[in-house]
């Protein structure tokens, strides 16, 4: 004991810390409102190339990648609406899902979990309509988690453009979870209203640099995704349109019992952890809730979201006719039961 | 099964917890390493079978292990900034990214650059009155967040720079409050200069709260119920400093802001559902040290000349590391109040060899008698001290101080180590494990035939 061996020397590693990232980023929207800053934050730009070191380097492309420290590494987006209709929630959002990195791995037991979040807007309205970081292993997600801009548009139209993140997912991810161990990703959108139509060419050009062949529907990018991603939908109840038969029966429409109703906002990482955790462990929503020690009403609400998505899960699968697929738990593809 | 080791120091500290904690990782397969007490003041001295030196701070002794984690539990005193000087040697070694493997329990009290310049400046103007501080900022913290407990920053804050900021000015106004008066020009030392210039520059807390949270965003900030996932794959409980040093049980005042037995270990394992397969090692050196002032009765300068020390040096804040004869007195007194190791590690076993061994086994009793609360006195020596009814009663500690600081040893000489360890044994439980240096390899597990004969 006795000396602090490690103390002379830690003022001078944080201020060189500091010199190489400058100040921090806590108010990025607010300074881009105020005009002291212009445009996309450059952490989150979807044009970003991958960079020398990578095998993609060039493409329009975030990656997750093992490392020696997360060998199993498990990639989860997390993409919320910033649009006007969504009020405050934005902001909760952006506060809360700081925590999601530590609420995954303590809650749901994923020790090699990988965040990629990002935010999602409307290409009809906002300067900004898709912002999205890279795959972090640790909580420096929360760094560009705090650059999105909150334009808080949005045409009331009741649709938003949700469909750019199954062209994301789809075309600009590559994970060592799919390209290894035949492992999906999780993808997680959070909103109130319901998605527009198609992704045209116009917009592929536009967000992400590059040109697509054609317009391209909702329904075929879902599908695109799902091929790498386990796709849900967050539908906020304290949002704009809680009671909206239509996008509710749109939202089912895509993604089945994937299409999960939030009633509190702010409980948003318990309710993903949960998610993941239903999913990876088999485990039904009663012994989920209890295994992540959630009580009260916040344990009521995350059950209330999760029951619907554990009913539905295998017997869906089963009546449907398909073959319900269980992966080996050290990589090595998929075997079939 | 054993799911968990707790490894705690029997004496002031300094006697290879580090090491025994390295060859634990290595023998037992745990896959964690906790931290209990203490904080960044912590210098567990760690040498690899290749040579490779680190002294732990806030990582487990056990990092040099690949995959083996570090969970810092919420009695531990977290210093983010000291963590990075710390993974960047550990990186230097050939640890990668030792982030990625640590966890922090929500909880866990923060120390900030305000409680180190109250630590140092508070030490400073004590001067002659050193009691052994570390200058880290530990005992500062941990007053405050009883006295002021809505300026404590907890490791849950680290993740809100506005809370954090916000904190942290708290923090600077009380410091000012209490040392605003002298100014950085008028001080000469460097050292307490600096610590001056911080308080006064006002824009320091939004930098300070920055770094924090920057620092914070490498590890993982857990809820206390994470320790049962933990447990899962087995854990070894690393103690710090040692229980004669133990804030309720060491010689008061010299003693350490922290519970030093096996006491927090075993709270934690409670909370974790573990109550099987706990070993309880208690960790002593084959003669006895000590870091900075307090009582020290068989301190003798012939052990130290008979002794190297390559990693203890003489700390500014702490004074300098001494050295004295293996006292089996303060050896039974740890055992009595630390709840009971279950067995003994023997560390520095080499010095057997090269020292002429003596042993204290008793203390002689002063002419003018000696007060009855303070032990057992027969035939004129005294040869176990009580352990107080209450354990809040401090005054009852500054007895044993007063009398331990005057305590004259008696000694008994042993032949070999084989001798000391039968004295150890007859005062404690069995020495199962030797250690003869700083690596892993030089561990030797005494077999139970051996501890029979």
């Amino acid at each position: 004991m006795g000396g602090g061996s490690w103390d002379s020397r830690a003022y001078d590693d944080a201020a060189s810390q500091r010199a190489a990232s400058n100040t921090p980023a806590f108010d990025y929207s607010q300074k881009v409102k105020s005009g002291s800053a212009r445009g996309i934050h450059a952490s989150l730009d979807p044009r970003t190339v991958a960079g020398a070191a990578s095998p993609l380097a060039g493409q329009v492309v975030r990656e997750s990648r093992d490392s020696a420290d997360h060998p199993e590494s498990l990639p989860v987006i997390a993409l919320f609406d910033v649009t006007g209709s969504m009020g405050r929630i934005p902001q909760v959002l952006q506060t809360k899902l700081t925590s999601l990195m530590d609420v995954i791995v303590a809650k749901a037991g994923i020790k090699d979990v990988q965040i990629l979040v990002g935010a999602i807007g409307d290409t009809h309205s906002d300067d900004y309509p898709f912002q999205v970081g890279q795959f972090e292993s640790d909580n420096r997600f929360d760094e560009q988690l705090r650059s999105i801009i909150l334009e808080g548009n949005g045409g009331g139209q009741k649709k938003e453009s949700y469909a750019l993140a199954y062209r994301f997912a789809a075309d600009h991810t590559a994970t060592d979870a799919w390209d290894k161990r035949g492992k999906k990703g999780y993808l997680f959108s959070m909103g109130d209203e319901g998605p527009w139509p198609t992704v045209t060419v116009e917009e592929v050009e536009r967000i992400f640099g590059v040109k697509a062949e054609a317009d391209e529907s909702v329904e075929s990018l879902i599908a695109r995704a799902q091929e790498r991603w386990e796709i849900f939908h967050l539908f906020s109840m304290d949002g704009g349109y809680p009671n909206d038969r239509a996008i509710a029966e749109r939202w089912q429409e895509l993604l089945g019992e994937r299409f999960v109703k939030v009633e509190d906002s702010s409980l948003i990482c318990e309710v993903i952890a949960g998610l993941i955790h239903m999913l990876e462990s088999s485990l039904d929503a009663d012994r989920v809730v209890h295994d992540m020690g959630l009580k009260g009403a916040s344990g009521t609400a995350v059950k209330n979201a999760l029951v619907p998505v554990g009913n539905t899960r295998l017997p869906k699968t089963v009546a449907h006719g398909s073959v319900p697929t269980q992966r080996t738990p050290k990589g090595g593809g998929i075997e079939r039961i | 099964m054993t799911q968990a080791h707790i490894v705690v120091d029997l004496g002031f500290g300094d006697s290879g917890k580090g090491t025994i904690v390295d060859y634990l990782a290595r023998t037992t397969g745990a896959q964690t390493v906790v931290r209990f007490n203490g904080g960044a003041q912590a210098a567990h001295n760690v040498v690899t079978p290749d040579g490779r030196h680190h002294t732990f701070a806030q990582f487990g002794s056990g990092t040099f292990v690949p995959g083996v984690h570090t969970h810092l539990s919420r009695f531990m005193l977290l210093d983010p900034y000291a963590l990075v000087p710390e993974a960047a040697h550990l990186a230097a070694l050939g640890c990668g990214n030792v982030f990625a493997r640590l966890s922090v329990d929500a909880d866990a009290l923060v120390v900030t650059p305000y409680h180190k310049a109250g630590n140092r400046l508070r030490e400073h103007a004590r001067g002659s009155g050193l009691h052994g501080s570390c200058g880290m900022g530990i005992g500062e913290a941990m007053v405050d967040s009883i006295a002021f407990p809505n300026t404590a920053i907890r490791a849950r804050d680290l993740r809100d720079p506005a809370v954090l900021a916000q904190k942290l000015a708290l923090q600077r106004a009380r410091k000012i409050d209490e040392f605003g008066a002298t100014h950085a020009d008028d001080v000469l030392d460097p050292v307490l200069a600096a610590q001056m210039r911080l308080l006064a520059d006002a824009s320091a807390v939004d930098r300070v709260a920055c770094d924090l949270w920057r620092i914070a965003q490498r590890f993982r900030i857990v809820p206390a119920s994470y320790l049962a996932v933990l447990a899962r794959s087995g854990l070894l409980f690393e103690g710090a400093q040692g229980v004669l040093l133990d804030e309720w049980y060491g010689f008061h005042p010299y003693t350490t802001w922290s519970t030093t037995t096996f006491e927090n270990a075993l709270a934690l394992l409670a909370e974790a559902g573990v109550r099987s397969g706990i070993r309880k090692i208690g960790v002593v050196r084959s003669y006895a040290t000590r870091h900075g002032a307090g009582p020290f009765p068989t301190q003798d300068a012939l052990v130290g000349s008979h002794t190297a020390e390559p990693h203890n040096g003489t700390g500014r804040w702490q004074g300098a590391f001494r050295k004295g004869w293996f006292d089996l007195v303060l050896l039974r007194y740890a055992q009595q109040v630390s709840g009971g190791a279950d067995e003994i590690a023997l560390t520095h076993v080499d010095a057997a060899t090269t020292l002429p061994l003596k042993v204290a086994v008793a203390y002689r009793a002063p002419a003018g008698g000696i007060n009855p609360r303070i032990g057992i006195v027969a035939d004129g020596v005294l040869t176990s001290l009580h352990q107080k009814a209450l354990l809040t009663d401090l005054a009852a500690q500054e007895r044993l101080t007063a009398f331990l600081q005057t305590a004259r040893p008696v000694y008994a000489h042993v032949t070999d180590a084989a001798d000391l360890i039968r004295h150890i044994e007859q005062s404690t439980a069995p020495v199962t494990l030797l250690s003869h240096g700083p690596k892993a390899t030089d561990k030797r597990l005494r077999s139970l035939l051996s501890i029979a004969a």
